[in-house]
């Protein structure tokens, strides 16, 4: 079967997937939760992280990364969580976000798995990252 | 097959933290986080400068909330919001209870976890890709 995406020039179609992921989860945030815009910002937060693990992971993959992903995962997750209890602590470790930034890493590195390793696909990782964890920033602080 | 497995485990973990964000939301947050302002400061004093520390009680327990968030309760205020979000706004307001906001977040999380799975299931399959699979 080919993907969604076969249609479109290759390198385009290595390059869509993580800012289309990235746009449209983070949409279904402001849209669903608009109320509560640091929902989408630690979301975003937790995909720019991944998205950064995940173009380190494709940039020296030479095989369509598996399992490394899983382990990217959980390093994301662990480090979110270490930053959550730390330097974000404001009053308590509040699971709720996350809950919210891991399931951003989660979407970023799903991303790469399994999908051969291209420069393109890091590359639109790599510019990806720095926006979401910027904007997250902005409404998780706002 | 082994990446079926893979899926399975990206899904699950998906499906873990939302089921996660979403019990907690629903128990956790707001059984624990009636009550109302207490104190300001150690010293009893009330601050009249929205740059000092706030604390407040809240189920029992005590926190440090930001200046912003504190900004405009009085003493006695009841809340029900945890004392570090910034729209605290007096009785009645709710974070996630009475599941107006935890149907919300419900609706993102279903569309995350779509995405998810067109991502892990609309892989390209290239030789090179069917040989690793």
């Amino acid at each position: 079967m080919s993907s969604n995406t076969s249609t479109l020039p290759p390198r385009l179609g290595e390059m869509l997937p993580a800012p289309l992921a990235c746009a449209v989860t983070a949409a279904g945030f402001l849209v669903f939760a608009a109320n509560r815009g640091d929902y989408a910002g630690h979301y975003l937060a937790g995909f720019g992280g991944g998205a950064i693990l995940g173009s380190v992971v494709v940039a020296f993959s030479k095989r369509p990364p598996r399992w490394s992903v899983l382990g990217a995962l959980g390093v994301a997750i662990a480090f979110g969580a270490l930053l959550e209890a730390t330097v974000f602590r404001i009053a308590f470790f509040d699971p709720v976000d996350f809950a919210n930034q891991s399931l951003g890493a989660c979407v970023a590195l799903a991303v790469v798995v399994g999908r051969p390793p291209s420069l393109p696909r890091a590359a639109s990782l790599a510019v990806v990252a720095p926006v979401a964890l910027v904007t997250g920033a902005v409404l998780a602080l706002r | 097959m082994r990446f079926a497995k893979l899926t399975l485990a990206f899904v699950a973990m998906a499906l873990v933290l939302t089921g996660l964000s979403t019990a907690l939301s629903r128990t956790l947050i707001p059984a624990s986080l009636d009550g109302s302002v207490t104190t300001r400061r150690p010293t009893g004093e009330w601050p009249n400068s929205s740059t000092d520390t706030w604390y407040v009680t809240v189920g029992g327990q005590t926190y440090v909330a930001s200046p912003e968030a504190a900004d405009g309760l009085a003493p006695g205020t009841y809340v029900n919001k945890p004392p570090w979000s910034r729209d605290l706004d007096g009785p009645g307001s709710s974070r996630l209870g009475a599941g107006g906001d935890l149907a919300r977040l419900g609706g993102a999380y279903a569309v995350v976890i779509a995405v998810l799975f067109l991502l892990l299931w609309h892989r390209p399959r290239s030789a090179e890709t069917k040989e690793a699979v």
